[in-house]
């Protein structure tokens, strides 16, 4: 089914390349936009992202197609189909992206309902987006890959709007409420199976709520936001694969319910001619606890980067970024899990990398990038059962398709 | 060694900003609005709301903003560099952003300025830009302000 579908949109996409820009479907007024990429990944240790990189994988593309109509002067409903796959994950199974309605009332003051991309930092709605940033990879510290399922989309409504501050620039805001769906062979999943301890069987999320605030302040081309996440009535089933006592079986299933689960992201961005720099810090807390059992778990994890690129001519660009994540802000060397065993390095990861982009026209781009990896958090245990090592080297390369 | 990331960060930021920007054009622009239109100047900074979007409707709130550009050329350049503080390419994906994200639907677009005059005449609550020598039959020439 995921194949035929992927197959379908291919054939679409395929079929509409000589377009060079949107497509329209007159006299239906609805426009059309598509992208397709293909990337290469391969490390010389750890595998990483859920795919085998240290064998080198080409798991790691995305297609997407939307369509769009203004249906009034106010209200404009849009949908877009995507497809990806990153090593275990995502499988070009197609999947609903976006489809909502947007009522714009005033410029202060909008309505949207359905199916969101939510805003988590600068650039998490545009996360799936290659052609429009320089890196292939965002900074894993703040958009961490295992995550997405959590922070790619929401299903429920919105009130957004933009507010002139005179002499004091401009705010956007957003707030949202609803629900994410959390897939079983996701990322998310993945994460919890990564400790050895538990299976993951299916996720219930309970409301979610988003809220951005963007300041395009009177400094031309800085703008700063900050965003917020919190959901707390999740409840995941999960099945324990070691003993919870002793003289107790395995397999034993099991509750895991979060009691809280916040993030939020303080960002910054300047644009110069064809200069961007942009900085972003991210902390988040989960505090859980199982069902019937005296455990209780908190993660704090803590990311930042710093990055910029410069576009030298209308087809190239070079960008590099810094990237720090650590999996838990009071153990940030290491000691707690070195403790337990465990190699003290995979507490944190820092990732220095060197993109370039080329675009061969207004359609086309490939870029190629190296990334110099100091660590081993965010690395699972399930690609890399013969263990960690702590510096390590990725390649990755894509080339897109759009329109 | 382990400030070797933060050493070559500085060093890649530093060529990234050693690079030449191609310099704007000098050449102005003229804006132009549908005739009944009640604005006749708009400030620097409406003018760039409009033209990201973020300013949809006239001041009575019950007239859509319907802003149209030019393809690409000199004037669509220093339009955008002086009156949005972006470069095309930045402009361009700023509204693809947008449009990926459901926010948005391109802006209509022309390769002359004769065409952006004729729909700007032709079509309520229209804004666009030309150059200034450009015929501007039909139209309404709006002043700009500094704030």
């Amino acid at each position: 089914m995921a194949q035929r579908g992927i197959i379908i949109c291919f054939f679409i996409i395929t079929a509409l390349t000589n377009a060079a820009h949107a497509f329209e479907l007159s006299p239906l007024g609805i426009d059309i936009h598509a992208f397709v990429s293909q990337g290469f990944l391969v490390s010389d240790d750890n595998s990483f992202l859920s795919a085998d990189t240290e064998d080198g994988t080409f798991q790691f593309n995305e297609i997407g197609i939307n369509f769009n109509k203004q249906l009034t002067e106010n209200l404009h409903v849009g949908l877009q189909f995507l497809a990806r796959d990153q090593g275990m994950i995502g499988n070009n199974d197609v999947e609903i992206d976006w489809a909502y309605g947007d009522y714009r009332w005033r410029d202060w003051l909008g309505l949207r309902a359905g199916i969101m991309r939510l805003p988590l930092g600068l650039y998490n709605e545009t996360r799936d987006l290659d052609f429009l940033r320089s890196s292939i990879l965002l900074p894993q510290s703040v958009y961490n890959e295992n995550l997405r399922d959590f922070f790619s989309r929401l299903r429920g409504v919105g009130l957004y709007g933009d507010i002139p501050l005179k002499a004091a620039g401009a705010l956007g805001y957003q707030a949202m409420v609803g629900t994410v769906d959390i897939d079983s062979d996701g990322g998310v999943a993945r994460s919890s199976e990564s400790s050895g301890m538990v299976e993951f069987i299916e996720a219930d999320v309970g409301t979610v709520y988003n809220g951005s605030l963007q300041w395009y302040t009177p400094i031309e081309g800085l703008r700063a936001g900050v965003t917020y996440f919190y959901n707390s009535d999740t409840e995941t089933e999960i099945q324990m694969t070691i003993p919870m006592g002793p003289g107790m079986p395995t397999e034993i299933t099991a509750i895991d319910e979060q009691d809280e689960f916040q993030v939020y992201v303080l960002s910054a961005e300047y644009t110069w001619e064809h200069l961007v720099v942009a900085a972003e810090y991210m902390e988040m807390n989960r505090e859980s606890h199982v069902q019937g059992f005296p455990m209780a778990f908190e993660l704090d994890p803590v990311g930042y980067y710093l990055g910029g690129s410069y576009r030298f001519t209308d087809w190239f660009e070079l960008g590099s970024y810094y990237s720090i994540y650590y999996a838990d802000e009071d153990d940030k060397d290491g000691d707690d899990l070195e403790a337990m065993g465990r190699p003290d390095f995979r507490a944190w990861l820092k990732d220095f990398a060197v993109t370039t982009r080329f675009d061969f026209n207004d359609n086309w781009i490939l870029k190629l990038e190296g990334h110099m990896m100091d660590g081993a958090a965010l690395v699972m245990a399930q690609e890399n059962l013969d263990g960690f090592e702590e510096n390590w080297f990725l390649l990755a390369a894509k080339a897109t398709f759009y329109f | 060694m382990k400030r070797f990331p933060f050493a070559a960060l500085s060093i890649c930021l530093a060529l990234l900003t050693a690079g030449i920007a191609p310099q704007a054009s000098a050449q102005e622009v003229k804006i132009v609005a549908h005739p009944d239109i009640s604005r006749s100047t708009l400030s620097r900074d409406e003018i760039r709301q409009i033209f990201l979007g973020r300013k949809t409707q006239w001041d009575d709130g019950n007239q859509r903003v319907h802003f149209v550009v030019l393809k690409e050329g000199d004037t669509h350049e220093t339009f955008v560099r002086q009156f949005v503080g972006k470069t095309p390419s930045q402009f361009s994906n700023y509204w693809k952003k947008m449009i990926f994200t459901g926010k948005g639907r391109a802006p209509q677009s022309f390769a002359t300025p004769e065409d952006v005059v004729a729909l700007v005449a032709e079509t309520a609550g229209a804004v666009g830009y030309v150059p200034p020598e450009t015929d501007t039959p039909g139209v309404k020439i709006i002043s700009i302000t500094a704030q």
